[in-house]
């Protein structure tokens, strides 16, 4: 992402709906194998304040995806359940869902990527779309199809489509482990800029300790079926990841993170 | 050196025509092999009569019912058989000996049962053709992007949304290519079964130019079938090609990068 590709954009002609808050209130799951019932994790509670950029952390295997499935609605708890509430305690509250690849249908434009999700908005127009794509930097690139960009590009359009469609609560994961570190860099910027300007609480799932140091206000650490570890980032932003501070908080969090082993 | 496609093609037509116009008339056989020259006059000849409007009328209204025939079974069958394990396991060893159904049968077969009537060839050439279309479609729909489906659930589109833009639109490369092989089929079996039971058309042509052991004849019925195919197949089909699937023909991630 180049630095003058963001300065082009604006967010200030998008309306956008507030961050919500997330509650998770004695959530558990467990899944049916062969040589029984597993279970991932259980009795997990947990209050998520809008606005806040959270990353949870784990291991292969540690239930993460498991628990961002349960948050999605894709996946039902086994016990417990998931509150979405808006500021206003309403909880009627948009999801977005930025996934660990792109998911765009390589026959649409990126406008048309974009038009697929909002079937239920009468009001929807092009012009709806080319805001948010202009957000994240895609000005010149509104009809070319996802096989024209590049994957950076391409994972761009899926986080101005979860964006577009005005969630209370952005999910994401991993979106940015199939790319390459430059690439994933420049995106991690381009992430906290847009959600420093458009009020959303992001739940973003990520194995990275740098990178969730680099994003997030707050890390969770998921092993061994709960919560182990939940650390606010004391981190001022911008955030310089060669800085003592960071260097000094990441190693605190990373043996936080191993602890689970001890 | 020319690389290009169509040069390549030209040029190998070109010294082709030489060829058999060198045989032909440097070893006098053109009453076995017939010559460039002597077919292009009789197609001259058969183009400003207007007598294969006719017989070209009869084929193509046979090949489009063949098709449409086509079209219909091997579409239906393939969706079910990707969609289901049971028709999967029922079919799949059916569509594997129409696959390999030789041509003749089903134009003998379908003579025998439906006389000399539009029928026939309708059912013999969808009889070869669909399993062809059958396949494709069943490929198609099981490599269809369930990623793409996840994603939609995720964002609530409905379900009618999702088939409509998602399955439908992964299974449409897979049903055209089909579709086009299985038009190319009908052409065939069409003339074949023309040739075995019919009173007019491009295949009854073509055995009545045999009877009368006019080489010239056969090849300029020949000629003319080969030309309306290749129009079919690079006027239209093509052009349809080009047009459906143009988010597939064009990359510019080198020239573009960036994140």
């Amino acid at each position: 992402m180049s630095t003058k590709q963001s300065e082009s954009v604006s967010a200030e002609s998008i309306d956008s709906q507030s961050a919500a808050s997330i509650h998770l209130e004695n959530l558990g799951k467990t899944f049916d194998t062969k040589e029984g019932t597993e279970e991932v994790f259980s009795g997990i509670d947990l209050d998520i304040e809008p606005g806040t950029f959270v990353c949870l952390l784990g291991k292969s295997g540690s239930g993460k995806s498991t628990m961002l499935n349960i948050v999605s609605n894709v996946l039902e708890p086994t016990e417990g359940r998931v509150v979405f509430r808006n500021r206003d305690g309403s909880e009627d509250v948009n999801l977005g869902h930025v996934f660990q690849s792109p998911r765009l249908l390589p026959w649409n434009t990126c406008v048309q990527n974009i038009e697929y999700v909002h079937e239920n908005n009468p009001d929807y127009e092009d012009s709806h779309a080319k805001r948010y794509l202009d957000l994240v930097g895609l000005k010149n690139h509104y009809n070319k199809y996802p096989t024209q960009l590049s994957g950076g590009q391409q994972q761009r359009v899926g986080i101005a489509r979860a964006l577009s469609i005005d969630p209370g609560v952005l999910l994401m994961d991993e979106p940015f482990s199939n790319l390459d570190e430059i690439t994933a860099e420049g995106l991690r910027e381009e992430l906290v800029r847009v959600w420093q300007k458009l009020d959303k609480t992001v739940f973003f799932v990520t194995h990275d300790m740098t990178e969730a140091i680099q994003l997030s206000d707050r890390i969770l650490m998921l092993g061994k079926g709960r919560i182990y570890g939940d650390l606010e980032n004391p981190l001022d932003r911008p955030r310089e990841l060669d800085s003592n501070e960071f260097l000094e908080f990441r190693q605190k969090a990373i043996r936080l993170f191993h602890s689970i082993e001890d | 050196m020319y690389t290009n496609g169509k040069v390549i093609f030209l040029e190998s037509t070109v010294a082709l025509l030489v060829f058999w116009a060198l045989l032909a008339h440097g070893l006098a056989l053109t009453d076995t092999i017939s010559s460039p020259t002597l077919v292009f006059a009789s197609l001259v000849e058969l183009l400003l009569s207007g007598d294969w409007v006719v017989h070209m009328a009869d084929t193509m209204r046979r090949v489009i019912y063949g098709f449409v025939l086509t079209t219909i079974i091997g579409t239906v069958l393939g969706v079910v058989m990707g969609m289901s394990d049971f028709w999967e396991n029922a079919l799949q060893d059916y569509i594997t000996i129409g696959l390999a159904l030789p041509s003749l049968f089903a134009a003998i077969f379908a003579a025998m049962w439906f006389g000399l009537s539009d029928v026939t060839p309708m059912v013999a050439a969808a009889a070869i053709a669909f399993p062809f279309l059958t396949q494709n479609v069943y490929e198609g729909v099981k490599n269809v992007n369930y990623e793409l489906m996840e994603m939609s659930s995720a964002f609530d589109v409905s379900r009618n949304r999702a088939i409509r833009r998602v399955i439908f639109q992964s299974v449409l490369p897979e049903w055209f290519a089909g579709a086009r092989y299985s038009f190319a089929i009908c052409w065939k079996i069409t003339t074949l079964a023309e040739l075995v039971a019919a009173s007019s058309g491009i295949g009854y042509m073509i055995e009545f130019q045999m009877h009368k052991l006019s080489i010239t004849g056969v090849l300029t019925w020949t000629v003319l079938f080969t030309m309306v195919i290749l129009f079919v197949e690079y006027g239209i089909l093509q052009q349809i090609e080009k047009r459906v699937f143009a988010w597939r023909q064009s990359t510019e991630i080198g020239i573009m990068g960036g994140a």
